[in-house]
């Protein structure tokens, strides 16, 4: 299941974004040797302050976390373009109304939870589903995103390749690339059959959201 | 797909300078009501006057509004420009007194049953919005909102764009990447994404990437729309 936590939101989800943050660390700091800002168990970085959408996958049963991404606009600030624009040939970069970028894609391994086909971890599944879910209803063409050559099988595992866009870069212990992802019903079906899963992977409750006091 | 003629309307408001009747110009090819663009970077600079405001609502309701002070009250402005999704008027919780008492006069003024917040987000960290409503039942909304919400986002940063840059006055051609070029090139010579694909050897899945990243530096909406612009600033050759 996913629930849908929009950065401003956060402080009412503190157990989630506090796993999130954990998971973070564990993924980009010690597992991938990213350069990345971890302070007191937390891998937080100035993106998480420009109201990004997260994406977190709950263990619907115990109310886990299980693992989670991050999506911002390409036309507001963005890490493809601000942080790894070295993944694109000189002058290129990504930027429209329809294309969104999804970063931090961080899978806690700890989780016992099910591998489904072709091995395909459940909550890696269940994180493209929603984040092709969200794209629809928010009517984008593309998602664009920055992975390292392991999550590059995971996609396809999936059975939704990412199309490589510009040059692949080692950064840290990974070669690291940057692609895109088509956005459509096709896409979301594909990678809805990989996991077994028939309608929406959205938690619904987490879709409406509260007017904060004025 | 925007429609060409719809495209055109727009082009000649925008050229006359007419920010006002572009909005209404949207709003009719959509069957909306109103449509409003609010561009806010803090909201206590926010005045009556403010530039940063474009907005089809009734004069009276303009005025109600700024009086009642429902700025600071409204989610459909504040909790949108904080949001990444669209946010649907239907999602607000109206259980607060104030946000009750501002959407039922909406309703009275005539601001439409239904209602839509597209957040934007500039490359400088700009925040605004295109709150656009109508009057609409049930199914129709969920139908209208899963055939146009890709128009709608190119549409609210089109204006954002737009607005930005009539006041910063800079209208510096925009830089496109040599596979921008290359794609859009092919596509004045009136080849398919297949075809320009083949020429070029890359995916047609990535040349309908590089032309949507062209048409959004172009600030166009749509691709043939980024093609015409793209010709007549010379930035490919108009017989090629």
């Amino acid at each position: 299941m996913i629930r849908l936590i929009q950065g401003i939101m956060r402080s009412h989800f503190q157990r989630d974004i506090d796993a999130m943050h954990r998971n973070r660390a564990q993924v980009f700091a010690c597992r991938l040797g990213w350069d990345v800002n971890v302070v007191d168990g937390w891998e937080i970085d100035k993106f998480d302050d420009a109201n990004p959408l997260y994406l977190i996958s709950i263990d619907p049963l115990t109310g886990n976390y299980c693992g989670s991404t991050r999506l911002l606009s390409t036309t507001g600030p963005n890490m493809l373009r601000d942080v790894f624009s070295q993944l694109l040939p000189d002058g290129e970069i990504v930027e429209s109304a329809t294309i969104w970028e999804g970063t931090r894609f961080a899978v806690d391994l700890s989780m016992e939870t099910e591998r489904v086909h072709n091995h395909l971890n459940r909550t890696t599944g269940e994180l493209l589903c929603g984040a092709f879910e969200v794209g629809l209803m928010a009517g984008l063409t593309h998602i664009v995103a920055v992975f390292d050559v392991r999550m590059a099988r995971v996609f396809k595992l999936a059975r939704c390749p990412a199309e490589i866009i510009g040059t692949p870069r080692l950064i840290g212990k990974t070669m690291t690339y940057a692609g895109f992802f088509e956005v459509s019903e096709q896409m979301l079906a594909r990678v809805r059959s990989a996991i077994g899963v028939t309608g929406s992977i959205l938690e619904s409750a987490t879709v409406k959201l509260l007017p904060f006091a004025a | 797909m925007m429609r060409p003629a719809l495209i055109e309307k727009i082009e000649k408001c925008v050229f006359n300078r007419a920010n006002d009747e572009v909005l209404k110009v949207i709003a009719e090819a959509y069957g909306l009501t109103h449509i409003a663009y609010v561009g806010v970077h803090g909201l206590q600079s926010y005045k009556n006057d403010d530039p940063f405001s474009f907005l089809t609502y009734p004069k009276e309701w303009q005025e109600h509004y700024l009086l009642q002070g429902y700025l600071k009250v409204d989610p459909a402005v504040n909790l949108a420009l904080n949001s990444l999704l669209p946010l649907d008027w239907s999602d607000i919780d109206k259980s607060i007194p104030n946000v009750k008492k501002l959407f039922g006069e909406a309703r009275e003024f005539g601001i439409g049953e239904t209602g839509l917040s597209i957040p934007i987000r500039g490359c400088h960290g700009e925040l605004s919005l295109v709150a656009l409503s109508g009057n609409f039942n049930k199914k129709q909304w969920v139908d209208f909102k899963f055939e146009n919400m890709a128009d709608l986002q190119i549409i609210s940063v089109y204006l954002h764009q737009m607005i930005i840059g009539s006041f910063c006055q800079r209208m510096h051609p925009p830089k496109l990447s040599n596979r921008e070029i290359e794609c859009l090139k092919w596509a004045a010579n009136g080849k398919t994404f297949e075809d320009i694909a083949d020429i070029i050897g890359i995916s047609s899945r990535t040349v309908k990437f590089y032309l949507d990243t062209a048409r959004h530096k172009l600030n166009c909406l749509s691709i043939a729309h980024a093609v015409a612009r793209a010709t007549t600033m010379r930035i490919i050759p108009p017989t090629f």
